[in-house]
């Protein structure tokens, strides 16, 4: 992400797609785990073949071409296999340091079903966070009214200062969260989850996604796990929405 | 022309070992024996994300590690690897290839690689 601010979610998109990330297995072994791990992320794994130095090789990261990190590929083993428990990242050390690296930022073309199913991660995620600002956007707010009562035990239950927005078709009963009513047309056809992390910036994430034709999507867009991003996402939201 | 003189044994000896008392250098000739040519840019990413990796399981090598890495080898260690005659280092292109590799040079990369592996299985087995 480039350190200007971007002034329409949709730029935060584009910025996103143009940083494709490529990882590249330099590893004795063909990396099948690492290859259906990152396959389902729609990040493609190329393979190098390394002499065999017992080291287990190592997997690089670059993105639009330029080298963004390399660590060591068992790490990322740890990572990837599926018996790891620890792939919440900040739950532990080790396989911390390759999330960041790997799989800060995904671009990804959601179906609506994904992106509801990504969206009650993070609002989980939130809600065990317990403060913090939560920013939601529905496209029309009557696409909340399903999840009303998550929101509601999400309010009652926790300190978040959770904002929601939408075009104004549908008035929610939520008095404790603001309720931002706008007509702008980026407002009606961006998804949204926003979480600042509250004081712990390893838990900040967000998910951006806009719906391209009709309501079936596809949502282009991407999930991040990168501080800065989620805190640029956030700070955009607030300039220009409250 | 430069190179070593291979009918002197000892000459060649010392070359080869100079050569590979360096890491990266050694890590460089393990990748090139195995491919015969890359680029300058291709050697730093190998050679930052391999020593990397053969030090520590975890930490990650930054862009700022690649970079110290690729100048090293720019300056130094390719220019040494060819002056011993056994890689072709094109400044202007950033190629390089191996050119002429001693058989003895070729062995020792190969048993270095060896035990480097049997080290290795013997440190992770407390």
């Amino acid at each position: 992400m480039t350190s200007r601010t971007p002034d329409s979610l949709r730029e935060f998109v584009d910025e996103v797609a143009a940083d494709r990330r490529t990882i590249t297995a330099f590893t004795p072994e063909r990396p099948e785990a690492l290859e259906s791990y990152f396959a389902a992320r729609n990040v493609s794994v190329e393979h190098e073949p390394l002499p065999d130095d017992g080291s287990g090789g190592f997997v690089v990261v670059t993105a639009d071409g330029e080298f963004v990190g390399s660590v060591g590929a068992r790490a990322v083993r740890e990572l990837v296999s599926p018996a790891d428990r620890a792939l919440e990242p900040g739950s532990s050390e080790l396989p911390r340091l390759p999330m960041n690296l790997l799989a800060d930022t995904t671009f990804v073309s959601f179906d609506r079903r994904q992106l509801l199913g990504a969206s009650r991660e993070f609002e989980d995620r939130a809600y065990r966070q317990g403060r913090g600002t939560l920013r939601a956007g529905f496209q029309a707010l009557s696409k909340l009214e399903a999840q009303q009562a998550v929101y509601k035990s999400l309010l009652k239950r926790t300190r978040l200062d959770v904002h929601v927005y939408g075009e104004p078709d549908w008035s929610p009963d939520l008095p404790d969260a603001t309720v931002h009513e706008e007509d702008a047309s980026e407002i009606g056809s961006f998804w949204f989850v926003v979480f600042d992390g509250g004081d712990d910036p390893r838990q900040a994430c967000a998910l951006l996604a806009e719906e391209v034709s009709d309501d079936s999507g596809p949502f282009p867009g991407f999930w991040t796990y990168d501080s800065e991003t989620v805190t640029a996402i956030d700070d955009y939201l607030r300039a220009t929405y409250g | 022309m430069s190179g070593t003189d291979e009918s002197d044994p000892s000459e060649l000896a010392d070359a080869v070992f100079r050569i590979l008392s360096d890491e990266y250098r050694r890590c460089v000739l393990y990748y090139l024996l195995d491919r015969d040519a890359a680029t300058v840019e291709e050697l730093a990413t190998v050679a930052t994300g391999w020593v990397q990796a053969r030090e520590s399981a975890v930490e990650i090598a930054t862009p700022d590690d690649r970079e110290r890495v690729r100048a090293a080898l720019h300056h130094v260690h390719l220019p040494r690897i060819a002056d011993a005659g056994f890689v072709r280092y094109d400044h202007n292109s950033g190629e390089v290839a191996l050119e002429r590799v001693p058989v003895v040079l070729e062995s020792i990369l190969e048993q270095s690689l060896a035990e480097d592996r049997t080290g290795r299985d013997r440190s992770e087995d407390p």
